[in-house]
């Protein structure tokens, strides 16, 4: 059960969406600069949202996940959760963990909103940043970096990269500006026309582009926070849909009745209410783990667990929003199809469920084979 | 007699944990059958004798006691260590209700003897004619003098043939708007006109039978709460335990099952098969987590609320995909009766199949669930 803090901070953020959150607006947005509203992305920032995770003596709220979690899930409802877990939770997060003095120089940037930070970790599908294959080499005082990152969010317009590279056999972290020669950004929009890209590093830097030279763990963790934190969103995003749904099957009239007292509508819908009550019901116990001195394993697993049941049921609900409204789901002008595409985005990011299952029956292969070579 | 709910949780844990071990025969634990009186007659006496017999009722009456947060860990222990279920539907049904809503008359004659096991209850609600639509019962109640007359017949009683009492909705009222005609008697099986029939299932026990009513008297002292107000007297019945219709045991032990059976018959690497598993763990674990966050709520005192159907739907509808996906594991084994051998070891895939359709069925079927959900928590229209 939340704390009366959590619990006004969910109030706070709730009345933020609710005010703020605007379809129309979304719409315009799409493939538009970043595909979300900057403008409310400041506004954010100036709550302090950006800078949960910062610890307070760094300028930040110094809170947690949870409360991450929390905002993330009310302002999925509206559809304006872009870019609080990609720059407020894995960018700010991987950053206030590092320790060096460079990140600490890049944290109030961060936390003011006027610094877009892309972290760009990910090459293969799956949530390991461990597959790296990035390459970073020291030449007397010059750095030098060379690898191809994936799926790096708004990497057209981001300022800077958080990029992770081995450099002597450890997994380090780089801050690396944009637009510098030697960073080529391939551009592409999201579902949701929000900006996203592939990116291209050869280049030289100073060391004192290096952020971490052991971040592993520190990858690892701020990882699987931002996979807490998106589903999260998901939980929101889906909640609306649904929402949206049962607003349209109590008043939209067919065949002399409310179309949601038909049965079949009604057992199908419930069974998307069965989803997203265990969606949330496992974010709940993300919530305590992520939170608690659990093994890195068991977080690792239960993050598994919890990004499959956010996508499943995400995927789900907004697909039958668009069924249950008809013709007119399958139009633009109908708010469900924003929700789908928001769902589609934050499925596929961060390992979707089929990904997570494949790393879940890794770890239980795994197990297996050291159990029998143990026995 | 000890203050339980004083008692540290893990304590109380070990104390049941060890008196089960004690005095439970081993071979009443993890039984796949449901047991008769005469077999765990024995088990139910030492509960008794120590007072551990009714976990939920006031102690006054000879309960424990328990708060909700105890009562939850006395049933989980008792799960987790295979312990029969008993005859609990005095225990667990009627003895709430007469302690709600009898007599103090009634609750001198009636309690008591459950306790001892003098009287062993089975429930008569559901009619060949009246089963999800409960409601509209026909087995009819006359009043004659001192007595109510019942002719009718009631189905799907469990505990009938080892059964002294039942206690049945009637139609008290056939004029009256269904709900408003039916009233909550007490019947004395141990007389002429009562006919037993068992009903033989599909994994061919005789769990549960028809019982045929004819001219069986209940003195008016007998009738529960008001004439008439019996269908809204049983609604109120449950209280947090319809949390056990979710329950994530059956389907844990499913899973276990499952996991077994992939090992055995070396599917383990099988990409398919393993990737099936990986789901099934999760939508376990994913309940286990929602039931959790239920009972989180029943041991910090909040009522249970109609969403609690949810879990019973999941629960009960996982268990099913389970039970398939290990039928169809098992390739050409799934057409014998009883065990397989794989590796030498036993496998039963055709009784987690079969069981597994009156999980959907029981307690409310999935289809009234849903019902429930869509009018009660989503706000459907009729």
């Amino acid at each position: 059960m939340e704390t009366d803090y959590q619990h006004t901070l969910r109030e706070s953020a709730r009345r933020f969406a609710e005010r703020r959150g605007d379809m129309k607006r979304a719409r315009a947005l799409r493939r538009q600069d970043a595909g979300y509203s900057r403008e409310l992305a400041a506004e954010m920032a100036s709550l302090g949202w950006f800078s949960i995770l910062v610890p307070e003596e760094k300028g930040g709220l110094g809170l947690g996940v949870a409360e991450a979690a929390i905002i993330a899930e009310e302002l999925g409802r509206k559809l304006i959760g872009e870019p609080l877990v990609s720059v407020g939770v894995l960018s700010a997060g991987l950053l206030a963990s590092a320790g060096a003095a460079a990140a600490a120089n890049l944290l109030p940037g961060i936390a003011d909103g006027s610094l877009l930070a892309s972290a760009a970790w990910q090459e293969t599908a799956g949530a390991d940043p461990l597959t790296a294959k990035a390459e970073a080499w020291l030449d007397g005082d010059i750095l030098h970096l060379r690898g191809r990152k994936n799926h790096v969010p708004a990497a057209g317009l981001a300022h800077g990269f958080i990029v992770s590279a081995w450099l002597g056999g450890r997994l380090a972290l780089l801050w690396v500006p944009a637009g510098r020669p030697g960073v080529v950004v391939d551009a592409y929009w999201r579902v949701d026309g929000t900006a996203a890209g592939a990116v291209t590093f050869d280049l030289e830097l100073g060391r004192d582009a290096l952020v971490s030279m052991d971040a592993a763990e520190v990858l690892r963790e701020s990882v699987a926070q931002a996979t807490m934190v998106c589903a999260a969103e998901m939980l929101g995003v889906m909640q609306g849909a649904l929402d949206l749904t049962l607003d349209y099957l109590r008043t939209r009239e067919q065949f002399g009745r409310k179309i949601g007292s038909f049965q079949a509508l009604q057992h199908r819908v419930v069974d998307l209410f069965v989803q997203q009550e265990l969606t949330r019901a496992v974010l709940r116990d993300a919530m305590r783990l992520l939170t608690s001195d659990a093994s890195h394993n068991d977080k690792a697993a239960l993050i598994q667990r919890l990004k499959a049941r956010a996508s499943t049921a995400a995927i789900q609900i907004t697909r039958e929003a668009v069924q249950m409204h008809g013709a007119f789901g399958f139009t633009d002008d109908c708010d469900v199809g924003l929700y789908l595409k928001r769902a589609m985005v934050l499925s596929a990011w961060l390992g979707n469920a089929q990904d997570h299952r494949r790393a879940r029956a890794t770890a239980i292969l795994g197990a297996t084979a050291t159990q029998e070579e143990a026995s | 007699m000890s203050d339980w709910n004083a008692m540290a949780d893990e304590e109380f844990g070990a104390f049941i944990q060890s008196f089960v071990e004690r005095h439970c025969p081993p071979e009443l634990r993890f039984m796949k059958r449901r047991v008769r009186w005469h077999e765990v007659r024995g088990w139910f006496m030492a509960l008794s004798q120590a007072g551990l017999l009714a976990p939920g009722w006031p102690v006054e009456h000879g309960g424990m006691g328990l708060r909700p947060d105890k009562h939850l860990i006395y049933v989980e222990r008792m799960e987790y260590l295979g312990a029969p279920r008993l005859p609990d539907i005095g225990l667990n049904s009627l003895g709430p209700l007469l302690l709600k809503h009898g007599t103090a008359e009634q609750r001198a004659r009636f309690l008591p003897p459950i306790l001892t096991g003098e009287n062993i209850w089975c429930q008569g609600y559901s009619e060949p004619g009246a089963g999800s639509d409960l409601a509209s019962l026909a087995t009819r109640a006359v009043l004659s003098g001192d007595d109510y007359i019942v002719n009718g017949q009631k189905i799907w009683t469990s505990w009938a043939p080892d059964a002294t009492h039942m206690f049945a909705l009637v139609r008290t009222d056939p004029a009256a708007k269904k709900q408003d005609g039916i009233s909550f008697l007490l019947i004395d099986l141990d007389q002429p006109g009562v006919t037993i029939r068992q009903i033989t299932n599909l994994l061919g026990d005789e769990d549960f039978c028809q019982v045929f009513l004819d001219n069986v008297a209940a003195p008016r002292s007998n009738l529960v709460g008001e004439i008439n107000k019996g269908w809204h007297l049983a609604k109120t019945l449950l209280g947090f335990e319809r949390i056990w219709l979710g329950s994530p045991r059956q389907a844990r032990y499913f899973l276990n099952r499952f996991r077994r059976l992939l090992e055995l018959s070396g599917q383990m690497q099988d990409p398919v098969s393993l990737d099936r598993f990986v789901q099934f763990e999760f939508d376990v674990a994913d309940l286990e987590s929602a039931y959790e966050g239920v009972a989180d709520r029943v041991r910090a005192g909040f009522p249970l609320g109609p969403e609690v159907s949810y879990l019973k739907i999941w629960s009960s509808e996982t268990c099913r995909r389970m039970a398939a996906a290990m039928m169809e594991l098992a390739g050409p084994a799934g057409e014998r009766a009883g065990d397989i051998m794989l590796e030498g070891q036993p496998v039963d895939v055709v009784t987690p199949f079969l069981e597994s359709h009156a999980f959907t069925i029981y307690g409310g079927s999935s289809e009234i669930q849903r019902n429930i959900l869509a009018k009660n928590v989503l706000g459907l229209p009729a």
